[in-house]
């Protein structure tokens, strides 16, 4: 799944529009929209509302490695230097209120890398305090829940510049456009990220502990028994065994003793071995 | 015996640096040398390299470089499963810690949360340590790393070596599996330190090793090692005890005139229980699906593998080194 946060609609809506998003009519507590593949939450400004939102997503949809989780967003620029509408990618977070920093494992490739101050008011020109020139209100809290439910690769802060700190007001449209623009690049800093998230695929044996289990309901299998016997059917797969095969032959087993039980657990066992 | 591998599709792209760390020598040289990658400031390393949930091996797919400075704890004492060749005491010190090797079996691979290669700047603070210790003592300077194999991307032999050189009393020891032997050119051998080269079967190498060079190639690194007057250890460890080893002895001892060696060191695949189950929840690796036993926490081959596959072994190799030169754990 690809979750994507924003805080605000002005920025969830060119998404909604590009990625033909539908609103999930059954979620009243945030906006959230998807499709097949991706879900968005509208969370609201500042990071508290961020990871409120993002830790109802998870716990209502569910996290797996391949999951990746983008924030877009805006952000503010200390330096007229830089162009509206150029998009960054965060590869460090800092909260300025408490300056914990935080770390998004960024393996990308083709963007602009730099750090992003997170605020919790609002910050014009004149009153920034920090080194760093970019500035949001949401990265520290999407970055809070992505450590508690991510590993730090699945996360990606995307920005882009919309304004210099200032008082000048920008027109929706022109903000909608900025957004707009970036679409592309979107679309390939989600397709990297799904990338290198499938890269971490480790040992599949979501199939075999469900037979295991399956089993050791008909066996009554001890606590102890299955504490032995699910690394050795790890160790059989690694070593290339058919082990759906091997556990598939003791599906139907039964135990009518607790002798019968113990020599089941040792033929199994052996087999796996 | 061929079958190369190289580590050059994988390059740094981002360093993290400690604010302290942009004062030193190393950090000044790896910054000038990697002028283009992605410099992050970072307080203190622990806060990228101790982050829980870390995919340890996306990282080793793409390794990125910490600088930082170390605290305290400049050296450690020497694990019972370590060899101490000898010496009265055993410690090691982490001026580097991680990889950029990928060795399954290797001890790192469970070992922290990251497999970000952390690089400790203030080297003359390890010196002073090195300064204070007793004569007769072994330090292990490249323990969680390959000092030699990093040289391309942190120099830090040329910052180390004259300490090297001042503490004469105390005997140091760089293990690599590195063939880069023109790292070595620009060094003088010195009567304290001790290249050692840990040598594995080319087999060994192909099914569980990752960018590491091969047995040809780390052959003549020995050769070319002792040719330039350093004194050489060759390690042969790990040794799997249910893997073919005699033809790899004979292979090695025809190439490598034994009598010319300092030592040896020889043991057989161990890991501590806790770090065996922490990779095995992870890996694909068949080292970690190999029939072994627990012996007091640690992993390893039954009594009777270790006996039956070891006489096999020390027969060869006892007849090109004298037997007092290889230790045994």
């Amino acid at each position: 799944m690809i979750y994507i946060h924003t805080a605000l609609s002005i920025e969830a809506s060119p998404l909604i529009d590009g990625f033909k998003l539908k609103k999930d009519m059954d979620v009243n507590e945030f906006q959230v929209f998807g499709n097949e593949d991706m879900m968005m939450i509208i969370s609201g400004v500042g990071k508290v509302k961020s990871a409120m939102a993002l830790s109802y997503l998870f716990g209502k949809y569910g996290v797996c490695e391949k999951d990746i989780l983008l924030n877009i967003g805006y952000c503010g620029s200390s330096s007229d230097e830089v162009p509206l509408g150029m998009l960054m990618l965060a590869n460090k977070v800092v909260d300025m209120d408490t300056g914990r920093e935080y770390f998004p494992d960024l393996f990308l490739t083709g963007y602009r890398q730099r750090c992003i101050s997170c605020f919790s008011n609002v910050v014009k020109r004149s009153t920034e305090n920090t080194e760093n020139i970019f500035v949001d209100m949401e990265s520290a809290g999407v970055m809070e829940a992505s450590y508690k439910f991510l590993y730090p690769h699945q996360t990606v802060i995307v920005k882009i510049v919309s304004d210099y700190l200032d008082d000048e007001r920008k027109d929706v449209s022109f903000l909608k456009s900025l957004m707009t623009e970036n679409l592309s690049n979107i679309e390939d800093i989600i397709k990297q990220a799904k990338e290198i998230a499938g890269m971490t695929k480790g040992l599949d044996m979501a199939e075999e502990y469900a037979m295991l289990e399956r089993i050791s309901e008909n066996m009554r299998f001890t606590k102890g028994m299955m504490n032995l016997l699910r690394p050795n059917v790890r160790k059989a797969k690694i070593k290339g065994y058919d082990t759906i095969g091997i556990l598939h032959g003791f599906l139907d087993r039964k135990s009518s003793s607790r002798i019968e039980r113990k020599r089941v657990f040792d033929e199994l066992l052996k087999k796996l071995k | 015996m061929s079958c190369s591998k190289s580590s050059s599709s994988r390059t740094i792209r981002r360093i993290y640096v400690e604010e302290e760390a942009f004062g030193y020598a190393i950090t000044s040289k790896v910054l000038e040398k990697y002028s283009d990658c992605d410099v992050v400031k970072i307080k203190n390393y622990k806060d990228v390299f101790n982050r829980t949930r870390q995919n340890f091996i996306l990282q080793k797919k793409f390794p990125q470089l910490i600088l930082a400075v170390k605290k305290d704890s400049f050296i450690y004492e020497g694990s019972a499963m370590c060899q101490s060749f000898g010496h009265k005491s055993y410690y090691y010190a982490t001026l580097m810690v991680n990889c950029i090797f990928d060795c399954q079996y290797c001890f790192l691979q469970g070992m922290y949360n990251s497999s970000y290669i952390v690089c400790f700047v203030n080297v003359e603070d390890f010196a002073k340590e090195f300064a204070r210790m007793e004569s007769g003592s072994m330090v292990a300077i490249s323990y969680e790393t390959d000092f030699i194999a990093h040289h391309s991307i942190v120099p830090c032999m040329e910052y180390i070596y004259d300490y090297i050189k001042e503490a004469g009393w105390v005997t140091f020891e760089i293990r690599t599996k590195s063939a880069n032997s023109l790292v070595l050119s620009k060094f003088k051998p010195v009567d304290n330190l001790i290249l050692a080269y840990t040598l594995t079967p080319q087999k060994i190498i192909d099914s569980y090793e990752t960018f590491t060079p091969n047995l040809d190639a780390r052959i003549k690194a020995v050769n070319h090692a002792l040719d330039m007057g350093f004194k050489v250890r060759v390690c042969f460890d790990p040794v799997f005890a249910d893997e073919d080893y005699e033809d790899f002895f004979y292979y090695v001892f025809e190439r490598i005139d034994g009598t010319r060696l300092y030592d040896i060191g020889y043991g057989f695949f161990r890991m501590p229980k806790e770090q065996f189950a922490k990779v095995f929840r992870t890996t694909k690796s068949v080292v970690f699906a190999k029939d072994y036993v627990e012996e007091d926490g640690v992993i390893t081959y039954s009594e009777a593998m270790i006996h039956e596959a070891s006489k096999r072994h020390l027969d060869i190799i006892g007849k090109h080194v004298d037997k007092e030169k290889i230790y045994i754990l």
